[in-house]
């Protein structure tokens, strides 16, 4: 009875139950599109470490993260390989570097050389030519989300990058890049000509271990062989790229505190229609309190209110924000919406309820049930 | 019979500092199980107040006061909801039905209340409805039903639960003559149970015919306690003070062995009781009686 008292209350007035599952479903929307912000920024500031098959990164000193670190000096290869444990070690070059369009105009591009071949990072989720492709002259592989600010429509299209030539040889899907300068891998050897650098420099050494459980104490080994170099592990090194994105630029900030708005904004709509549905069934409440039920008896009534509200909210808000997670899909800036985070925002709300339902708990735990005589 | 509820010495006091009254002064009662007791009294005198104390909804500034040999005094909100629970059912005036919740489950809750849930529960709370009439009203949402039938619904609810003691406040006030004279008919005889006492707070003169006993209550203290004198075949029950027998009221449905009276003891207060003799009823008051007759005819 309990539940079905507390469903008929809500139903009952249908004006307020709609302003009541706008405020969940605004809030749950707001929620979902900021954290879905949040976890595609994340993939994006992380996809290229997460993706490389390496357990330890050695970058220069105070390397904030993929896209901005300095030069190695190429001394470190040797150091690192001659380092105990150590299984193999891939250079690769990261740099910004100007992409010139066949139509005119140019636009900053993030170039990664890298030979796949060797087992360091090699493009993911080609989707249009091969990945290997990328060793046919001039090749370059670019993110199909990026070919219209590139100046590129199809494969065989070819631009500069600073003043040497280049050709889109494949296309990759879902590789993005949070700095909004796209993604741009050639080999290793090209993108030291193109960016007019030293042979034997690289942006980072990736280091295969040949004993993943020996990472700790070679990480230590080769801090110690190499010490005017950062040795990093991966998830040390995704921690200082999220630290520095999404923290010390404030971008995170600004996504986390959107969240947080829209929770708060949805506690207080949920609160407010539900303190003021308590205040308008207050008679009825008196009533079962007349008849004997417990204080306990009554709050699982309003809990109930909260939860049904929630849950309603919840799917309507959860239908809304898939649509948008399906439209920023083939955007600069996806949305994610993982299923922990689906599970998350259920949880969320249904905590967002039980907070609002405090106020209306309140309101009755003070009712006099001498009132029903009173009437 | 037996005592299903004893007071004594029952005062209440309301309010604070120098806005503080005594709404009860030392009140003692004992209500029998069978009998149907009317409590009436002008406006203010302190009808609710005790209606409250005896339902264990407000606790006395002092006295005591036992249900089913339950003492509820100085007992938390809590306990006194879980004594409520067990010996009380309650009547409104204005039916306090659930309205979006039918017949059915409006008597239901009250079980659900009591942690009677199911099968078992929802029979219970059919054959209350049976037995006041509406098993052809399970389904009906209260805004669907006249007020008498509100008002039976609510007399369901609160009998479904077997309580031994069954408080109603003015339980007529709302319904017209005919649904007022049924609804206490029905109250008469759910009083009937050797095993529950009936109490009804009321102003309503029409409710005079069923009742067994009449306590009049003013400025907070009982001025008569009567037991209208019965008719032959009815089991005698001496009034405590000097009845004044007046006419029954032409009604079908009242019961004829009981004589309605009038009762009136001198009241205690420092406010002069009324002495004026039935003759001297005004002309507006005996238009008023003549046609309240006509209604019940």
């Amino acid at each position: 009875m309990i539940l079905k008292l507390a469903f008929r209350n809500l139903v009952h007035d249908r004006i307020r139950l709609t302003v009541t599952l706008v405020g969940i479903l605004f809030s749950i929307v707001l929620v979902a599109v900021q954290l879905g912000l949040y976890l595609g920024a994340r993939k994006m500031i992380v996809g290229m470490i997460e993706n490389a098959k390496a357990d330890i990164w050695i970058t220069s000193f105070g390397a904030k993260s993929f896209e901005e670190a300095g030069q190695l000096t190429g001394r470190e290869r040797y150091g690192a390989l001659s380092t105990p444990g150590v299984d193999a070690v891939t250079p690769i070059v990261v740099s910004f570097a100007e992409w010139r369009k066949p139509a005119g105009g140019s636009t900053l591009i993030v170039l990664v050389g890298t030979d796949p071949a060797d087992g360091g990072l090699a493009p993911w989720n080609v989707v249009d030519g091969v990945g290997s492709d990328l060793t046919t002259p001039d090749a370059v592989i670019a993110d199909r989300t990026y070919i219209r600010d590139l100046g590129v429509s199809r494969l065989g299209d070819t631009a500069q990058i600073e003043s040497g030539k280049v050709k889109l040889a494949a296309l990759t899907s879902g590789i993005r890049s949070f700095t909004m300068a796209p993604y741009i891998f050639t080999t290793l050897n090209r993108s030291r000509s193109l960016l007019a650098m030293p042979q034997d420099q690289a942006t980072f050494l990736l280091v295969k271990a040949s004993d993943p459980a020996d990472v700790p104490a070679l990480q230590s080994r080769l801090s110690a062989r190499l010490p005017g170099s950062d040795v990093l592990t991966k998830a040390q090194f995704i921690g200082r790229s999220l630290d520095h994105w999404l923290f010390a630029t404030g971008a995170g900030v600004a996504l986390i505190g959107g969240a947080i708005l829209g929770l708060i904004v949805g506690t207080v709509i949920v609160a407010q229609t539900l303190y003021s549905s308590t205040k308008d069934h207050l008679n009825e409440f008196a009533t079962l309190r007349a008849l004997g039920s417990s204080s306990g008896y009554i709050h699982k009534v309003i809990l109930w209110q909260a939860g049904l509200s929630a849950l309603l909210g919840y799917l309507i808000g959860m239908a809304v924000a898939m649509v948008i997670v399906h439209f920023s899909e083939q955007t600069a800036l996806p949305i994610v919406m993982t299923p922990w985070l689906a599970a998350g925002l259920l949880a969320l709300t249904v905590f967002m309820c039980a907070i609002s339902a405090v106020s209306a708990i309140m309101k009755v735990t003070r009712i006099d049930p001498a009132m029903v005589f009173a009437r | 019979m037996s005592a299903v509820l004893e007071a004594q010495g029952v005062v209440k006091e309301l309010g604070q500092g120098a806005g503080k009254i005594r709404a009860l002064k030392g009140v003692d009662l004992t209500l029998e199980a069978g009998e149907l007791t009317l409590l009436m009294g002008p406006s203010g005198s302190g009808k609710t107040t005790l209606l409250s104390i005896l339902g264990c909804i407000l606790s006395p500034t002092e006295g005591t006061v036992e249900i089913g040999g339950e003492n509820a005094v100085g007992r938390t909100a809590e306990d006194l909801a879980d004594i409520r629970r067990r010996h009380i059912g309650f009547v409104f005036q204005q039916y306090n039905l659930f309205p979006t919740l039918t017949a059915h489950e409006n008597v239901r809750l009250a079980l659900d209340v009591r942690g009677d849930r199911g099968t078992a529960a929802s029979d219970r709370a059919k054959e209350a409805l049976t037995k006041v009439g509406l098993a052809h009203r399970l389904n009906n949402y209260p805004r669907n039903m006249s007020g008498g039938e509100q008002q039976r619904v609510a007399v369901a609810r609160a009998i479904a639960s077997a309580p031994s003691l069954i408080l109603a406040d003015e339980p007529t006030a709302a319904l017209d003559t005919e649904n007022g004279r049924a609804v206490m008919a029905l109250i008469k005889e759910i009083s009937r149970d050797k095993s529950r006492a009936v109490l009804a707070v009321t102003h309503d003169p029409r409710t005079l015919p069923f009742a067994d006993r009449i306590i009049h209550i003013e400025d907070g203290r009982i001025v008569s306690d009567e037991r209208p004198a019965p008719s032959a075949g009815e089991s005698a029950a001496k009034p405590e003070a000097t009845p004044k027998p007046a006419p029954p009221p032409a009604s079908a449905d009242t019961p004829a062995t009981i004589a309605p009276i009038i009762v009136r003891v001198e009241p205690q207060s420092s406010q002069p009781a009324s002495t004026a003799p039935p003759q001297q009823i005004s002309i507006r008051q005996k238009r008023k009686n003549r046609k309240r007759r006509k209604g019940h005819g």
